[in-house]
């Protein structure tokens, strides 16, 4: 069951309200087709946490440690999907971001959670200026989670697709490069 | 007027331009780079699109992500600010072939203007003088006779130039002949070219700028001139006023009266601003044409009470300019300090980081344009200007004594600023006189001759 605050003004396009429609309706809807228990999205306007309600299973309810649950084993109407996140607190999975600010479309057979992608795997499309952007997988790894809808307009950096490297961080831009002032380059200021 | 306009830029002057629009009711969309997630313009806007990571060169000058944000909003315009895209053809083309205006002179002013020689040329047809200029020296009659037209100090420049390489500054007749072979053999050696001609130099010129506006249906006014003689030795503008002491009234009325003619001679739309230099003798030479907002606009607003801004977002959506010339009064005097986050001790080299408390001026007659706040970061990456400090009152004297008071209540933590070279610039009576010009401040500033420190006026 994802948890998520409902706009309450959708007359009044207050930052909330936009917020909410522009990133946490779509996310939302995905989020409910994954396997994944709770997700952090870092967009420009905040950070949105959606969770999902424990299962009621008592194997998982019982596990101490960090482990996957077979879903469809414990056979738990509300995870649809293969496999269940069942904690492991401080675990982050990688996502793929947007390269480009444009139209996301997806592909005709997108991949679906779970899957194994290898490298260089076209994942969907950015639609900017009348160009398709590929967006394709950098590395050998699984599919978490879809995070965009097709035709969702995406920012520059917005999570596209989490997804499992097994630990190997992928080679892509990451949201949150550190300021690093070594790297900046020094040229002329121009005169304003 | 247009229903939504995108904000192609960052800091103080994507706020100017946000709060122009929304008094206008027009929405907004600002864009950001990843260094600039926590910034205030994103969320100043009605919506607000992450266009790359923090280098310029990959977000703020980021065409094709820029037009896709504006497609995606669906905005009508595209406002530049200043900097980054503002004068850039390419770009006022490219907003144009997508359908949307551009808010500043069409591509073709920007090119025009761009290119520094042919802007003289157009200029010196339109009958507003340049600095005097050789053709290339063939002979040394050439040369002096050159030199005796316009009159000594004559500074001689390779074609080729750059760095300083190859000039010479020659001070009477006697001394031109040895000047043109050092500057042709240091020419030669530095550029593989030999030539060089000949400039009339000015002596300790001041910079008065014309603030000109004008409408896509002819309608041309000039917004009364500014004094941006107070730069930095890397001629960065520091300090502005308006209106200029010390000008001689029919000097002044000149130098507006040229400023339309130019403005008119180039068929030119929108706000712009026409730069000349104005010698000791009187003389006043056109520099170049800015075909955008300046950063030291809001003197302009505050002693004519025009919204400078607004007027660029209208003009650009095709209304007229319904200010006539005669309204055009100025009303007191206005100081602008440009709060840069640099040390001025230290060749003004930026400083970045952390900003810890934060407080600003206020009370009569004082604006403060600024997009930074308490905690607030300063990347690294962008322009240093913090805030700009705008007093205003009904005399140069009275302006003076704000400005000192506003700077005394001005507390920046966490970077260094140039609040202190202010409250200096302030105290110097050459500066309280109103007799400074475009390298006073190194001179009599940075590097204070023995005795020109001024006692502290207040």
């Amino acid at each position: 069951m994802a948890e998520h605050k409902k706009a309450h003004a959708e007359d009044e396009p207050s930052a909330f309200a936009r917020f909410v429609r522009k990133t946490v309706s779509p996310l939302s809807r995905a989020f409910a087709e994954t396997p994944l228990m709770q997700l952090r999205v870092r967009t420009p306007h905040g950070s949105v946490t959606l969770a999902k309600a424990p299962p009621i299973d008592p194997r998982a309810a019982s596990s101490a440690s960090a482990e996957l649950i077979d879903a469809h084993k414990s056979g738990h109407p509300r995870v649809p999907l293969a496999r269940v996140y069942n904690g492991e607190a401080g675990r982050t999975y990688d996502t793929i971001n947007a390269e480009v600010v444009g139209i996301f479309r997806d592909i005709p057979e997108p991949p679906t959670t779970g899957d194994h992608l290898e490298a260089g795997r076209l994942l969907g499309h950015i639609e900017a200026l009348r160009l398709r952007n590929e967006v394709r997988c950098p590395i050998a790894c699984k599919l978490i989670a879809q995070v965009v809808v097709d035709g969702q307009p995406v920012d520059f950096g917005e999570p596209l697709f989490v997804v499992d490297s097994g630990g190997t961080p992928l080679l892509q831009t990451e949201a949150e490069t550190p300021l690093v002032a070594e790297t900046v380059e020094i040229v002329e200021p121009p005169r304003l | 007027m247009f229903a939504k306009v995108l904000i192609a830029n960052r800091g103080e002057i994507a706020i100017r331009v946000i709060r122009a629009c929304r008094e206008l009711g027009v929405k907004t969309v600002a864009v950001f780079s990843e260094a600039d997630r926590q910034a205030l313009h994103p969320r100043f806007a009605d919506e607000a699109y992450c266009i790359g990571p923090a280098q310029t060169a990959r977000s703020y000058l980021n065409i094709p992500n820029i037009i896709s944000a504006a497609e995606i909003a669906g905005v009508d315009a595209i406002h530049p600010g200043y900097g980054f895209l503002s004068e850039n053809a390419q770009f006022a083309d490219i907003c144009a072939s997508h359908g949307f205006k551009f808010i500043g002179p069409v591509a073709a002013s920007l090119l025009l203007m761009g290119d520094k020689s042919s802007a003289k040329q157009r200029m010196a047809d339109a009958n507003v003088p340049v600095i005097p200029g050789s053709s290339i020296i063939e002979s040394e009659q050439q040369a002096k006779k050159f030199a005796r037209e316009v009159g000594f100090p004559v500074l001689i420049k390779a074609t080729a130039g750059g760095g300083g390489k190859g000039m010479r500054i020659v001070g009477r007749e006697a001394d031109l002949p040895a000047g043109l072979t050092a500057a042709s053999g240091e020419a030669l050696a530095a550029f593989g070219d030999g030539r060089v001609y000949l400039e009339k130099l000015l002596i300790h010129p001041r910079h008065i700028e014309v603030q000109v506006l004008a409408d896509e249906y002819g309608h041309v006014i000039h917004v009364g001139e500014r004094d941006c003689s107070i730069q930095k030795p890397s001629h960065q503008k520091l300090l502005e006023e308006t209106p200029a002491p010390n000008l001689a009234s029919n000097l002044r009325a000149d130098l507006l009266a040229s400023a339309v003619r130019a403005a008119r001679a180039v068929e030119y739309a929108n706000a712009g601003t026409l730069e000349f230099l104005v010698n000791e003798d009187g003389m006043f030479y056109f520099m170049e044409m800015n075909t955008r907002i300046q950063v030291e606009h809001p003197i302009t607003e505050v002693v004519y009470g025009i919204d400078l801004v607004k007027w660029q977002v209208r003009i650009a959506a095709g209304e007229r300019l319904t200010v006539r010339q005669e309204e055009i009064k100025p009303s007191g005097h206005a100081i602008e300090c440009r709060i840069n986050a640099e040390d001025a001790d230290n060749a003004f080299r930026p400083t970045a980081g952390k900003l810890g408390s934060v407080l600003l001026p206020g009370g009569p007659g004082v604006r403060i344009d600024t997009h930074i706040y308490s905690g607030a970061e300063v990347p690294p990456y962008y322009d240093s200007l913090l805030a700009k400090l705008i007093a205003y009152d009904r005399t140069r004297g009275d302006t003076i004594i704000r400005m000192r008071r506003a700077l005394a209540e001005t507390e920046i933590l966490g970077v260094m600023t140039t609040v202190p070279v202010h409250e200096r610039i302030l105290a110097m009576n050459s500066f309280v006189e109103g007799h400074t010009y475009v390298t006073w401040l190194r001179e009599q500033v940075l590097q204070p001759p023995k005795e020109a420190v001024a006692a502290h006026g207040s």
